[in-house]
């Protein structure tokens, strides 16, 4: 152990020296790295592909300068740079040189070198449009925007966006294909949806429109076109679809007896460059050069935890680092790990103070920079949500306090803890968010609704908690109606179904602007209109209200899909699948909120909530159903059984009592005067 | 068809001794094998070019909704190995002939009506017995249907306390359905299989099945079955618990038609035809899901008294006529309608509704006679008179046509023809007395069969016979029971539950004052 570190010691030392006495070839610039040929990088090659990372610029802005050793000028070009991202740039290796500097300064202008070498992507978000020819696809290829990355690959075999999300974009492979044998070539496309091959600028398959990729599997879509031994361009454009796509090309060149998939050989080679060493201007000690990368991500919905590695170049190996994250919190070591409860361009600082080992006097001040750095998932990550990893980062970010990350990182992990319903982390969260309701800005307004719904979820329950949120959501200034609008509906609704409040329910929902709401909404409206005339004990009112919503005289298909429901529904409470049998039951309620006055719907929904523990809202319901009209006697029977149940419960002896005598007065022969009876045996 | 059975192995889980005849009866009655389909392409013979990586996405959990069982096709009889003339080669089973008959039924029946249920296969043996977990029991096919006496008990348990059992002898064979007639008989001695006449809910759930194809069907005797079968109109028996068929037996084949197909391989065979044969197996499905309920609540035990006649008490006693038909028609409605007696008059009245036997039972202890049935009955001579002295002596006769079937309505006026030769059933008009009793009854609500048939009115519709000057005898085409009993019964002719309930209460009302 000790000799590896004396080891990894020695080997900085050097390169600190190796850099420290190099002069400084571009005086204008703030920093420098030196790059060297990677490991297993193709070689000899006629260009080099290296990243560099921007030290305390934005990223968009960082023009670079590529020379020699000896400080003569290397033709370069910037092949990606984006704010928070490092730059991602292609220059001259023509001279065999394996080691170059390249230095780094703010300057808006990109080198515009041409190489001819490597097979570059280029991806952009793809705009709608037809792809059932090659002109129509080269105008959709044309018209969209924006762009989302350019970088080298291997070859042509694409299945994920390794710039942006895996979904509708457009991409582009150009690159140089070396022969060394002349004659009849063969090329096939294998692609979901469009995709177009050309070599030398002709065509050579194509397999246009919207399609599957099996039909293609054995080279079926293909083109022949005859080549000279030497360099030859290849495009291949393809559009990707909304759900996963792919696409590859593939060759039979002369001689062979099947169709595979071109080599990434066969490619005029690009070489792959990595940093060495770092180092700032003598006017920009204080600079320091650290890198970031994406370790993994775990994301449902397009909401995502991303992992990021940070690792800092300095010449003292044993200073100390102390990086400070925006989201408040810390780390030291050169290289740490930091997970963001929150994608976005980011702000990252890192301190580096050299320690002398107290063998003399600290006087040098720490060395500080402040970087916005882009995190966004790892794209290239196949699987978007590891079960461990989702474990692990949620693990990591509830032990963080809510209270003092900020308002923006705790909505975002409200939202994402809401996705994956970890329902126990959502009511942590929101409690945070209600503690500090003087920090919410109208962007976090609907995911505050959101949270508030959670505590009325069967597995969480806390109504008064969910009251809270509500009020605190109806309280925010300045108004956000359209939420707000919302929000009252899910208040009135809460107090209906706790059979509590109904006059202010209805004064509630009076106050709304009907024609604000969607007509999903508004259809809610009504039917808790109509709830409310029930609970108030209007019968009459609550009759015509639910008329108006819904064919009370129902056709025999209508009948019996009602039918049906009710009957899978118990069916599905036999076997404890309480979900399905809420679900249905909701969705014969919402088609026809009559049958929020039908005994039969409205047992199997008390039945429903007592199962899932909710015996606050069931009764609610009996209490609502007790005032229906037509209500049959073994109905009301039931009801008032049902009342007993709950009420006991629910702990409240007395009023089951009181239940239970009216019970055995009113209906003495009814079977659940008979089960009332053993219970209270019992 | 041209394939032809050229083989059949039996392999034997129980050795049994089988009619030479019956045994031509078990062939497979599915779609046969297909060969497996060969690969044909440009590249033939080559391997498929790998295709990239893509993205793992999670998207918010979302649930498969499940599905609801229907029906259990019971597992019965013995399995064999059978060969096809082109030497293709299946299993079969007694039980299981038709593989995919329920499977595209539920199929079309998703489809066509929006019923998401599913099948499953039972093995009796470990049956739970419970109909709401399995509301229907399946039974298919041709040979003779053997079962022990314990696994009889346990289908009379199932069916008593709402299930259905569905019986379809699925080439029409005899050796199926008279065996399952002979099991029927000695499970269910106490109940009748009665044809189901065509104006029956059945036959009209989502399709209107008055008429049928039966392809090939060649009378072989004059038998009543082949009688009805050559006239192409359905034939279903079944066998009634309270109103609902709890045991339904198609003697002419369905499941080859829910699958699409013919009968393959028996000459003999009589079956409906595709079209057919879906309409009614669609049918099947809407009565089993609409009566369930009725089943359930149908098979709750109810309260049955005695009158107590050494000690004669001023209680309205509610007392029902037993015939020969089917009498019950819905057990718990009258309870209910007492119930609310009770409740909302000052009636004194007795909660247990007594059954009597006219010409055996003395009646004069009773002011109020009930008698109901779903189709045909008879009334011996001494019950006829037994009835007239009864309304002779100031009683009164309330008759309801149970589910509002022609059978029952023609019967009624037959028998009311003996009790009282001379008097015929007259409309009662808007203004009689009985519509005002205790509710003022001047408009109803029908059912929806009622309404969507003769279109919406809401004039009530009671018919009378009038002795000395006093209705005797009240007589209501439309069902009116189903309404005290309180659940839904879909498709049949009667009164909704709360107008139901305001003329029964007025009904007995009337009988206890006049």
């Amino acid at each position: 152990m000790k000799l590896t570190a004396a080891l990894l010691f020695c080997w900085v030392s050097l390169l600190v020296l190796s850099v420290k006495a190099a002069p400084w070839h571009v005086p204008a610039a703030d920093t420098r790295v030196r790059v060297a040929l990677a490991t297993n990088s193709p070689w000899p090659a006629q260009a080099g592909y290296v990243q560099v990372w921007p030290a305390a610029l934005a990223g968009s802005n960082l023009g670079v300068t590529v020379v020699s050793e000896g400080g003569a000028l290397v033709a370069s070009s910037n092949l990606w740079r984006a704010d928070g991202e490092p730059a991602s740039l292609i220059f001259d290796t023509s001279s065999g040189a394996s080691n170059y500097w390249i230095y780094g300064a703010e300057s808006a202008a990109s080198p515009a070198w041409q190489p001819a070498a490597g097979l570059i992507l280029e991806t952009r978000r793809r705009i709608k449009g037809p792809m059932d020819t090659w002109s129509q696809t080269r105008r959709l290829w044309e018209d969209s925007y924006p762009v989302l990355g350019h970088s080298p690959v291997p070859n042509i075999n694409l299945g994920i966006n390794p710039h942006g999300p895996s979904m509708d974009f457009i991409a582009l492979f150009q690159g140089s294909l070396i022969l060394v044998q002349g004659g009849a070539y063969q090329f096939a496309t294998v692609s979901t949806d469009a995709s177009f091959l050309l070599v030398d600028e002709t065509l050579v398959s194509q397999w246009p429109g919207e399609h599957d990729a099996g039909p293609g599997r054995q080279g079926e879509r293909q083109g022949t076109i005859n080549l000279e031994p030497g360099r030859h361009s290849i495009q291949y454009y393809h559009v990707h679809g909304p759900e996963n796509s792919m696409a590859l090309a593939a060759w039979k060149p002369p001689g062979a007896d099947r169709f595979s998939v071109i080599p990434p050989e066969s490619f005029a080679p690009l070489a792959r460059f990595h940093v060495t060493a770092a180092d700032s201007a003598p006017s920009k000690k204080g600079v320091v050069y650290f890198e970031w990368e994406t370790v993994a991500h775990t994301m449902i919905n397009d909401l995502a935890l991303v992992n990021m590695r940070f690792t800092a170049w300095s010449p003292d190996t044993r200073a100390d680092f102390h990086w400070t994250f925006d989201d408040g919190t810390t780390a030291t070591g050169r290289t740490v790990e930091h997970l963001f409860p929150r994608p976005g361009i980011r702000d990252v600082t890192l301190e580096v103070k050299e320690n002398t080992g107290g063998s003399k006097p600290d006087n040098n001040a720490p060395r500080r920079s402040r970087q916005p750095v882009a995190v966004h998932p790892q794209w290239t990550q196949q699987d978007e949500c590891p079960p461990a990893l989702l474990k692990m980062y949620k693990a990591e970010l509830a032990a963080r306090d809510p209270n003092s990350m900020p308002m923006n990182d705790l909505i975002y992990l409200g939202r994402f803890a809401l996705a994956i319903e970890d329902r126990p982390w959502a009511t942590t969260l929101g409690a945070a968010c209600l503690k500090r309701r003087k920090e919410w800005m109208p962007a976090h307004i609907e995911v505050l609704l959101n949270l508030g719904l959670n505590y009325q979820h069967p597995d969480v329950r806390d109504y008064g908690r969910a009251e809270a949120m509500f009020q605190a959501v109806l309280a925010f200034q300045p108004p956000v109606s359209a939420i707000q609008d919302k929000t009252k509906l899910r208040l009135a609704e809460l107090w209906i179904n706790l059979g509590r409040n109904p006059d202010q329910a209805a004064s509630l929902l009076g106050k709304m602007d009907l024609h604000a709401l969607t007509p999903d909404n508004q259809r809610l409206k009504k039917i808790l209109e109509a709830d409310t005339a029930l609970l108030q004990g209007q019968a009459d009112k609550a009759v015509l209200l639910y008329a108006a919503l819904g064919n009370l005289a129902e056709q025999p298909l209508q009948t019996l899909k009602r039918r049906s429901g009710l009957e899978s529904a118990r069916q599905f409470l036999e076997r404890n699948d309480v979900a399905d049998a809420a679900e249905l039951v909701e969705r014969i309620e919402w088609e026809n909120p009559a049958e929020r006055m039908s005994a039969e719907t409205s047992l199997i929904m008390i039945v429903i909530y007592q199962a899932r523990r909710e015996d606050q809202f069931a009764l609610g319901r009996c209490l609502r159903l007790l005032n229906a009209p037509s209500l049959h006697d073994k109905d009301r029977a039931e009801v008032l059984f049902k009342l007993i149940e709950i009420y006991q419960t629910l702990g409240n002896t007395a009023l089951a009592g009181e239940v239970h005598a009216r019970l055995l007065s009113d209906y003495p022969y009814s079977e659940a005067a008979a089960r009332s009876r053993d219970r209270f045996r019992k | 068809m041209k394939i032809r059975a050229v083989a059949l192995l039996l392999i034997l889980a129980v050795g049994t001794s089988i009619a030479a005849d019956e045994r031509d009866w078990f062939v497979p009655l599915g779609l046969p094998p297909k060969a497996s389909p060969r690969r044909i392409s440009a590249g033939e013979g080559v391997p498929p070019l790998p295709l990239p990586a893509t993205p793992l996405r999670r998207t918010e959990r979302k649930r498969q909704p499940s599905s609801a069982t229907l029906f259990g096709k019971i597992m019965w009889g013995e399995t064999a190995s059978f060969t096809y003339a082109d030497g293709g080669a299946c299993s079969i089973s007694d039980w299981n002939l038709c593989p995919a008959d329920l499977q595209q039924l539920l199929q079309k029946a998703n489809r066509n009506a929006g019923l998401a249920y599913k099948s499953e296969a039972i093995d009796l043996a470990g049956f739970h017995g419970d109909p709401a977990k399995t509301p229907v029991l399946f039974f298919s096919g041709t040979r003779t249907l053997k079962l022990s006496p314990r696994q009889a008990d346990m289908l009379r348990a199932y069916v008593l306390s709402g299930g259905m059992i569905v019986f379809d002898s699925v080439a029409g064979s005899p050796y199926f359905y008279n065996s399952v007639k002979q099991m029927l008989a000695s499970t269910f001695p106490d109940y009748a299989l009665r044809t189901i006449p065509l104006d029956h809910p059945f036959y009209h759930m989502l399709y209107d099945v008055t008429k049928v194809k039966i392809p090939n069907h060649a009378p072989a005797d004059d038998s009543p079955l082949d009688q009805v079968l050559s006239q192409d109109v359905p034939f279903m028996e079944g066998l009634y618990v309270g109103c609902r068929i709890a045991v339904l037996v198609s003697p002419c084949g369905m499941g080859c038609g829910w699958d699409d197909h013919a009968v393959p391989l028996i000459k003999q065979a009589v079956y409906y035809d595709v079209d057919s044969a879906n309409q009614l197996g669609l049918n099947l499905a809407a009565y089993a899901v609409g009566y369930a309920e009725v089943g359930r609540e149908e098979s709750k035990p109810e309260l049955f008294g005695v009158l107590d006649e050494g000690d004669p008490t001023d209680e309205f006693v509610f007392a029902q006529i037993k015939h020969d038909g089917a009498w019950n028609v819905h057990p718990g409605g009258p309870a209910a309608l007492l119930q609310r007696l009770q409740h909302n008059t000052s009636l004194r009245v007795s909660l247990k509704r007594v059954p009597v036997l006219p010409g055996k039972d003395d009646l004069s202890s009773y002011t109020f006679l009930y008698l109901s049935g779903l189709d045909d009955f008879h009334l011996d001579p001494s019950a006829a008179a037994a009835i007239r002295s009864f309304l002779n002596g100031a009683g009164t006769l309330f008759i309801n046509n149970g589910l509002g079937l022609k059978g029952f309505d023609r019967a009624v006026r037959r028998e009311l023809k003996q009790i009282l030769p001379e008097a015929s059933l007259e409309p009662l008009p808007p203004s009689h007395p009985i519509y005002r009793g205790v509710f003022a009854v001047n408009q109803v609500r029908y059912t929806p069969a009622v309404v969507n048939k003769a279109g919406v009115f809401t004039e009530p519709v009671l018919e009378g016979i009038t002795l000395n000057g006093d209705l005797r005898v009240i007589y209501s085409p439309y069902d009116m029971e189903a309404g005290w009993q309180g659940c839904d019964h879909p498709i049949i002719r009667g009164l909704e539950p709360e107008s139901a309930m305001q003329l029964g209460i007025n009904i007995a009302m009337y009988a206890m004052t006049h």
